[in-house]
């Protein structure tokens, strides 16, 4: 009579499990659902040894808690399913980080088998592991696989069958030092107060995921009779802390591994680790980002300066020339529409051209990715998994890819929270008018301004999505897992080519929506025929008069609210219709001129204003891509109102509070 | 010796970077140390200059001990104060093109040159000519 046995592969993701698993089943494959789910599941049958080997593929994880569909559905599997033997499938050069899945599966008691795949690349590199020795020290069967070439599957399949035929298996535990144990002792004695429940799992297994505040295994104890018993436990300790020690405690063990069985896998700490030590520091990494991003902010305004003076006088020079056209109509639409318009967005080009250039090197040098590594920890701590900080970064950019790179975030919640918050994040859109009023009103310390705002925007996201965790989105992050690339140093050609690939948009923009915008205004700002340009009894002087007492209470006028309108469709349109509605189309600095010398204009309500452009509804790319993102219109007017609510709120607290101060 | 020589570069550098750092903050906070003119009253540019000089610290310990990689802390401390330095200079150069062309560069005093982050950034090139070297070749030898 044929045996037969039922093995699951499990592994990392991009390790070679589904070449593998195509190599061990041939064309004898079954592709179906997960039950209830719509994961993708695979399995097939091979004959070796006298026995039918059922395979069946489970999803990539990088570990067994229950933070992510895959992870559930890999362990319920292993666990529910009850194969007769675990593959994993190792990325042979990439042990440290693979092997901590091996110590989570080796925990579950199950008969297990090591595929270290990839061998053929690990050796080409140099590594030499000794898979005997490994095997000694795991206490596991490792054989050597090149999934892509086929080789080793007989191996593979020999000990898989060795294996089940073993019996019975111990668990391999690792220890977790005494205070640890000692809490896991009293959690298993509290546990077998339920036999049904420590028949079914093993209770070690049940205890460690509990101390690591598992909510899958909290499930399970809520419909135990040894509920009562693990609860007065736990009660007195922090999940938090504890699954933290717990998992340096499994890399220590990883590390004191390692180099027995790998003579070359364990380097020499090279210059990226050198840099990583300390830019990834639990104290000192933050400071050092912000330290990052300020230099950044302090270049784009410090170096643009004198190039915006060069724009500035081609702009002066075109509009002596625009102002000899006839018509005169066609004079002011030049002069006061397009130049004055299009002309004021341009000028600050060289801001934003340096700050994404700026941001390119960050990036391309590979330390963005520790940045996102580094937030990840306080990014956890407000409810948000690690992964939103990339969308965030990219935020400064463009809300628009900023929100479109969401898709990499699995949990439905997690990334509705980061779609809402990403509008709060300055985009280069937004930074003109932060350019222009921080120098105006505050020349002392423009870029600490700029800065300022851009950490007041961070700062608002993270309220926001704390708020929205707390309230209607609840849940827990998922944890966040990123291989770190060494640092690389970059290349003046490859940050170029990245700044132009994004900045090249605004040029785009502004030859674009722009100039459309800039020739609505000029004609709004133009008519009634006969009327003053840009006065209050023109079309944009009757809007923005009818719009104004709204915004009164923070000390706007009516041009700047004319310009907030306008800034719905385009942020920069907020420049261009204020050089528009003050009619200094052809003097670029008069602008600079006119608002210093309009008497409702000081630097509180200054401040206030760029708060206000900061947080207040997002532009039309951006509400469209937030629909089409949620496929929701109730979550996109829920993202306008809610930021223009808190715009609102907080420009009022600056103007009151800045007036209160004054007036003390 | 030649670590004893890195804790104490650190050691001076790192003390150095926060005590000018704390200086720059506090002359934002009292008026009266502002007007000596000793350092600019930035708070950014002073908390810049104290993670500057955190991370040097940070390293002295481990370094006078031997710790391997303890060296990361002065490693990554240099190549801060040198970006920096060169962030500063670049501000510094923009200032001085703009009065070029814009301006009367008569009028152009060079007052900015004094400022702590540039200055103490020279501290930081000796040290990298003594020791990058020997970082870039991966060596972890604390």
């Amino acid at each position: 009579m044929t045996k037969k046995i039922t093995i699951a592969l499990a592994g990392n993701p991009n390790v070679g499990k589904s070449t593998l698993f195509s190599e061990i089943t041939g064309a004898q494959q079954h592709i179906g659902n997960w039950p209830g789910v719509t994961v993708e599941k695979k399995s097939g049958t091979v004959r070796h040894g006298g026995c039918e080997i059922e395979v069946v593929d489970l999803p990539g994880t990088y570990s067994l808690t229950a933070y992510s569909l895959d992870e559930v559905i890999a362990r319920d599997f292993i666990i529910d399913g009850k194969p007769d033997v675990v593959v994993q499938v190792v990325d042979a050069t990439s042990l440290e980080r693979n092997l901590y899945l091996t110590t989570q599966l080796s925990e579950l008691g199950v008969p297990l088998v090591i595929a270290l795949n990839m061998s053929d690349m690990s050796e080409q590199r140099g590594d030499s592991i000794d898979r005997k020795k490994m095997a000694e020290y795991l206490e596991i069967p490792v054989v050597r696989t090149v999934g892509s070439k086929g080789e080793g599957i007989g191996d593979l399949l020999d000990a898989v069958v060795r294996e089940a035929g073993t019996s019975p298996h111990h668990e391999h535990s690792i220890g977790y030092g005494d205070p640890v144990e000692a809490v896991i002792a009293d959690l298993i004695e509290a546990l077998r107060q339920d036999p049904a429940l420590v028949s079914r799992y093993p209770p070690r297994w049940l205890a460690v995921r509990l101390l690591e505040g598992d909510e899958d295994a909290e499930k399970k104890i809520r419909e135990s009779t040894a509920r009562e018993a693990v609860y007065s436990i736990l009660s007195d300790i922090d999940a938090g802390e504890y699954e933290a020690l717990m998992a340096d405690r499994r890399y220590e063990v990883i590390s004191a591994v390692l180099p027995q069985v790998c003579t070359t896998c364990v380097r020499e700490m090279t210059a990226s680790d050198l840099i990583d030590r300390v830019v990834t520091n639990r104290y000192l990494g933050i400071p050092i980002f912000l330290a990052l991003m300020w230099g950044a902010f302090e270049l784009t305004f410090t170096v643009a300066s004198p190039f915006m003076g060069m724009i500035e006088a081609v702009q002066e020079y075109l509009g002596g020339v625009a102002a000899g056209i006839q018509p005169e109509w066609l004079a002011t639409l030049i002069g006061d529409g397009i130049i004055g318009g299009v002309g004021s967005v341009l000028i600050f080009l060289p801001n934003i051209f340096i700050l994404l250039f700026l941001l390119a090197i960050l990036e391309d040098s590979g330390y963005l990715a520790r940045a996102a590594f580094v937030m990840d920890r306080l990014m956890y701590s407000i409810g948000l998994p690690g992964r939103s900080f990339i969308p965030m970064l990219v935020g400064f950019g463009c809300n628009v890819p900023a929100i479109m790179a969401t898709r990499t975030i699995e949990d439905k919640n997690d990334r509705l929270i980061t779609i809402l918050i990403n509008p709060f994040i300055s985009c280069g859109a937004r930074l003109p008018v932060f350019v222009l009023f921080a120098g105006l009103f505050f020349p002392e310390n423009p870029g600490t301004v700029i800065f300022g705002l851009y950490v007041l925007g961070i700062v608002v996201a993270i309220a926001a999505a704390k708020l929205f965790r707390a309230t209607i989105l609840p849940g827990k992050p998922a944890p966040f897992l990123m291989e770190m690339p060494p640092y690389r140093l970059p290349t003046l050609m490859t940050s170029v080519r990245h700044m132009w690939d994004r900045g090249s948009m605004y040029l785009r923009k502004a030859g674009g929506i722009i100039l459309v915008g800039a020739i609505i205004i000029w004609a709004l700002a133009a008519y009634p025929a006969g009327v003053e340009y840009g006065s209050a009894a023109s079309y944009a002087g009757m809007i923005g008069q009818a719009a104004q007492p709204l915004f009164a209470p923070l000390g706007f006028n009516w041009e700047m609210t004319v310009s907030l309108i306008f800034g719905f469709v385009a942020k920069e349109i907020v420049i261009a219709s204020l050089g528009t509605l003050y009619g200094v189309g052809e003097d670029a600095g008069a602008l600079e001129g006119a608002l210093l010398a309009d008497p409702m204009l000081g630097s509180v309500t200054a401040l206030a204003f760029m708060v206000f452009i900061l947080l207040y509804l997002p532009c039309i790319a951006t509400m469209a891509v937030i629909r089409k993102e949620t496929g929701s219109w109730k979550w996109t007017a829920f993202s306008v109102i809610f930021g223009t609510a808190v715009a609102y709120l907080l420009a009022l607290v600056i103007a009151k509070g800045g007036a209160f101060i004054a007036g003390v | 010796m030649k670590n004893g020589m890195k804790g104490v570069f650190a050691a001076v550098m790192g003390a150095f970077y926060l005590g000018f750092g704390i200086l720059e903050i506090c002359s934002t906070i009292f008026p009266g140390l502002a007007a000596l003119e000793v350092v600019p009253a930035d708070i950014l540019s002073g908390f810049v200059l104290c993670v500057i000089g955190l991370v040097f610290l940070a390293g002295v310990q481990g370094l006078r001990a031997g710790t391997p990689g303890a060296v990361a802390y002065l490693f990554v401390g240099l190549l801060l104060s040198l970006s920096f330095g060169l962030v500063a200079l670049l501000a510094i150069g923009a200032g001085w093109l703009e009065t070029a062309l814009f301006g009367d560069l008569s009028e152009w005093s060079g007052a900015e040159m004094a400022a702590p982050m540039l200055y103490l950034a020279l501290g930081s090139v000796a040290g990298y000519a003594a020791w990058g070297r020997e970082f870039f070749r991966g060596i972890a030898r604390a």
